[in-house]
């Protein structure tokens, strides 16, 4: 039996009076496509930022390929092997897409203490790779922040895929597009996890998406996790039909 | 050895009461230029370096009228309203000329255009005034001494406590009790909120500048029979009013008050205890406080 | 291409040839650029590449400064040895500051350098066995080649050369590259992997270091030094520099202390009032040229 890749265990974290995080145990298989629903409010950003290094949690503990991770800071955690993206797309706006890309690169080579070496001519090839990969066709030195907010996803996307990540967490990697961009962009994100061997946790709201391209889904309720299984079986779960039905009675159907 | 003579000194009730009096005047004046600061800079975001200068405008204005309407109790209040009124409009011009179009630019900017404003305002002041220093006597209403507990004290220095309660007074009641007052506290805590809102925040803006420079100039009008002034006035001013600001948070008026009053006894008990490590000691205050609780006292945290 | 290169030669036969022209004047006019200029791009470094403003950034300069004059005036080191310490000394100076400013951001880390440059400041002031107190320390002997005007000028030029080649590669190097990324979005660099803070830090020493260099030759160079260089009016100066030749350029700050230091001994010799007029000049600059001179070649360039 293969170790998880990331096992969450009894996670909590309070904001005030708020239970943001209840009690949150989750374990994610190597290679899996994962998705974390649930209604607005629920806890999902919360639990991306305990994961990430970007929240301490109270109590709980999280372990990344049988290593304990909980509490380390996000620097680290890339280290480590995790990569993720933001629910804001959040790339370097003022560096250009070529110099986005080598920022991630060499930082993964941890070349970024050097002073004296010119970084123009660095992991060109790579990021040439990845630019190919997710089909971003623009000019290499354009400014990030003019690109479309499309293509500024394509980029955020590439630009965490450049440390060959073990854990890839996406934080609603759909938002802000068109609905018909949408199942197209969780399609190409799909082929390139599983041509990669790539783990993917993802945050997502359209359950068309959800149900399109997850091997796996867990449900978030108040801060908990109230349902976990596969699509077939989420899709039947009269409790996760009594969650959504309360918010937008279509919501579930695939 | 000095050390000890101190010591004898804070033993005698008489001096301790003394002191605290006097630290309570200083203090009350700071206050004045500290909330001014603060105020500024809880709206706009703009750390007012010329805030000194501006105090010393008022007092060099002050000490013009005095001097040219006679030296009665009458011309002083005169010369410190319209210290007030001047320092008031000129703020509020200086902001609608230069600060209005760099809002968005980074806050470089804003620092150096005040800083310009010193350097325009130090020469100023010389080209004006000449380089020398300037005092007015007390006016004469107010001379003399009184004696509270038991302890002398000149009725002057009473009168800048009296004043400093009455303009906390007066700025709680514009502050919390007044619709304009509400706009000034929700634009320190939200800015583009208040903008989103349909608030006309520019003009708020320019008000609070130039209530702002408004304080700095009363207090300057105010101090001119208790500090010599000079043109190297307004260094000395800033730095007590940014330490003044710093310990209590910046943005916050309540947190000027609490500390003004601070600072004030400190330089009062100061310069009897260790004078010539009185310098020192509110950068080291200052430092130490950055390190440790950014926010000060009463700030808000970023 | 060939243009450039032209260019280039062009300039390289002006700097080398120009202290045969003119008198030991301007020859001290010249090396004051190059060392401004060292001092500015060090600021930048900071700010332009860094994104921290460092209200205070004037200490480092005096720290070099008085590190040099101090080893010679009372340990008995000679000009060279005091050169190549001071920087270290000063980047001692810049591990502490920056450590305890790194975690802060905008307003309290410009705040936090005010307050530290403040205190060296006063300390300095105080400390007249060693620092010569008020009066500063003069008599700084320089022996051979670099003694006279020429000789200090070329040794000037070679020193800051080399260091402007040194750190025009850091800013290009993958350092640069993660230093400019942490400026624009500090979250997505931590979630790549980029140690903000300690990049921060390391940035600070190396600023410090240069700004260091920059202040011991301006001792070297005057002969002396005096507090005043550490006081917090000193600050604005790189600040104005790098601005007014443009902070989003390598070289945009050595061009705007060219221009400063023209400006200023122009105007220090034709009025007593030359602040007023340096005062008009920067809020002018500010407000109508933003991107400083090199923003303004460079739009002429599209």
């Amino acid at each position: 039996m293969t170790e998880p890749i990331l096992r969450v265990v009894a996670l909590n974290k309070n904001f005030g009076g708020l239970r943001a995080s209840n009690n949150v145990n989750l374990e994610v298989m190597p290679g899996e496509f994962r998705a974390i629903i649930g209604p607005n409010g629920a806890g999902k950003s919360t639990l991306f930022n305990l994961l990430s290094g970007f929240l301490k949690p109270d109590s709980g503990r999280i372990f990344m390929a049988g290593a304990d991770i909980t509490g380390r800071a996000p620097y680290r955690l890339f280290h480590s092997g995790m990569s993720r993206t933001f629910q804001i797309t959040s790339i370097f706006a003022e560096l250009n897409v070529l110099e986005n890309l080598q920022v991630a690169l060499l930082s993964q080579r941890r070349r970024l203490s050097d002073g004296f070496r010119m970084a123009r001519h660095a992991e060109i090839a790579e990021c040439e790779r990845l630019i190919g990969l997710v089909g971003l066709d623009v000019d290499r030195k354009r400014v990030a922040g003019t690109l479309s907010h499309g293509d500024q996803k394509k980029l955020e996307l590439a630009v965490a895929l450049a440390s060959t990540p073990r854990l890839l967490l996406l934080d609603e990697p759909t938002a802000g597009m068109a609905a018909n961009e949408r199942l197209d962009s969780i399609r190409m994100v799909h082929r390139i996890a599983k041509q990669l061997g790539l783990t993917v946790v993802f945050t997502e709201h359209d359950m068309q998406v959800v149900f399109s391209a997850s091997d796996r889904i867990s449900v978030l309720h108040h801060g908990a996790i109230v349902a976990d299984g596969t699509p077939q079986a989420i899709r039947q779960s009269a409790k996760v039909q009594e969650i959504y039905l309360g918010e937008s009675p279509d919501s579930i159907e695939p | 050895m000095a050390f000890l003579s101190a010591f004898e000194l804070l033993n005698d009730p008489v001096v301790v009461i003394r002191q605290l009096m006097a630290g309570l005047a200083n203090g009350m004046l700071l206050f004045l230029v500290a909330a001014g600061l603060s105020l500024i800079f809880g709206v706009s975001r703009i750390i007012n370096f010329a805030h000194g200068a501006v105090f010393m405008l008022g007092a060099y204005i002050a000490l013009t009228i005095v001097n040219a309407a006679g030296q009665s109790t009458g011309a002083f209040f005169l010369a410190v309203l319209i210290s007030t009124g001047f320092t008031f409009l000129f703020g509020m011009a200086f902001e609608v000329l230069c600060l209005r179009r760099i809002y968005r630019s980074p806050q470089t900017f804003q620092l150096l255009v005040t800083f310009g404003l010193v350097l325009i305002l130090g020469d100023a002041v010389k080209l004006v005034w000449g380089p020398e220093e300037n005092s007015v006597g007390v006016p004469p209403d107010l001379e003399g001494i009184v004696r509270p507990f038991g302890v002398s004290f000149p009725v002057y220095r009473l009168m800048l406590i009296g004043v400093g309660i009455a303009m906390c007074a007066a700025l709680w009641i514009l502050l919390y009790r007044s619709r304009w007052g509400m706009l000034v506290r929700a634009a320190t805590a939200d800015r583009q909120m208040l903008q989103a809102l349909g608030i006309d925040v520019r003009r708020l803006f320019t008000v609070v500048f130039g209530l702002g420079t408004g304080l700095a100039g009363f207090a300057g009008g105010l101090a001119t029979p208790v500090m010599s002034i000079g043109p190297a006035l307004h260094a000395q001013v800033l730095i007590d009013a940014f330490v003044v600001v710093v310990i209590g948070g910046m943005g916050s008026i309540p947190g000027a008050l609490v500390g003004a009053l601070l600072v004030g006894q400190a330089n009062a008990f100061g310069t009897l205890i260790y004078p010539s490590l009185s310098i020192i000691f509110p950068f080291l205050v200052m430092t130490v406080l950055l390190i440790v609780r950014p926010r000060g006292l009463l700030g808000k945290p970023e | 291409m060939i243009r450039q290169v032209i260019a280039a030669l062009i300039c390289l036969a002006v700097v080398l040839a120009a202290p045969f022209a003119v008198s030991d004047f301007w020859v001290f006019i010249f090396i004051e650029m190059l060392v401004f200029g060292l001092y500015a791009v060090s600021f930048n470094l900071l700010l332009g590449y860094g994104g921290m403003l460092a209200f205070g950034y004037a200490v480092f300069f005096g720290i070099g400064a008085y590190a040099c004059a101090i080893l010679i005036k009372r340990f008995g080191f000679d000009a060279l040895s005091a050169t190549l310490l001071a920087p270290l000394v000063t980047a001692v100076a810049g591990a502490i500051i920056g450590y305890f400013c790194v975690g802060l951001t905008g307003t309290y880390l410009g705040m936090l350098t005010f307050a530290f440059q403040m205190l060296v400041y006063t300390v300095v002031l105080k400390s007249y066995d060693f620092t010569g107190g008020d009066d500063g320390l003069s008599g700084l002997k320089i022996s051979g080649f670099a003694a006279a005007p020429r000789g200090f000028y070329y040794v000037t030029l070679a020193v800051v050369a080399l260091s402007l080649v040194v750190l025009w590669r850091l800013v290009h190097s993958p350092f640069g590259l993660a230093l400019r990324a942490q400026r624009g979005n500090a979250p997505r660099s931590l979630a790549l992997g980029i140690n903000v803070s300690l990049h921060r830090w390391a940035t600070f020493v190396i600023a410090a270091f240069f700004a260091g260099l920059a202040g011991a030759l301006f001792a070297l160079a005057n002969h002396s030094v005096f507090p005043g260089w550490l006081n917090w009016t000193a600050s604005a100066t790189p600040i104005m520099m790098t601005i007014l030749g443009g902070m989003h350029s390598f070289i945009g700050p050595v061009v705007g202390s060219i221009i400063y230091v023209l400006m200023q001994s122009w105007l220090t010799g034709q009025t007593e009032y030359w602040a007023l007029f340096l005062g008009i000049a920067i809020i002018l600059l500010v407000m109508l040229l933003p991107n400083g001179v090199m923003g303004l070649w460079r739009n002429s360039q599209t």
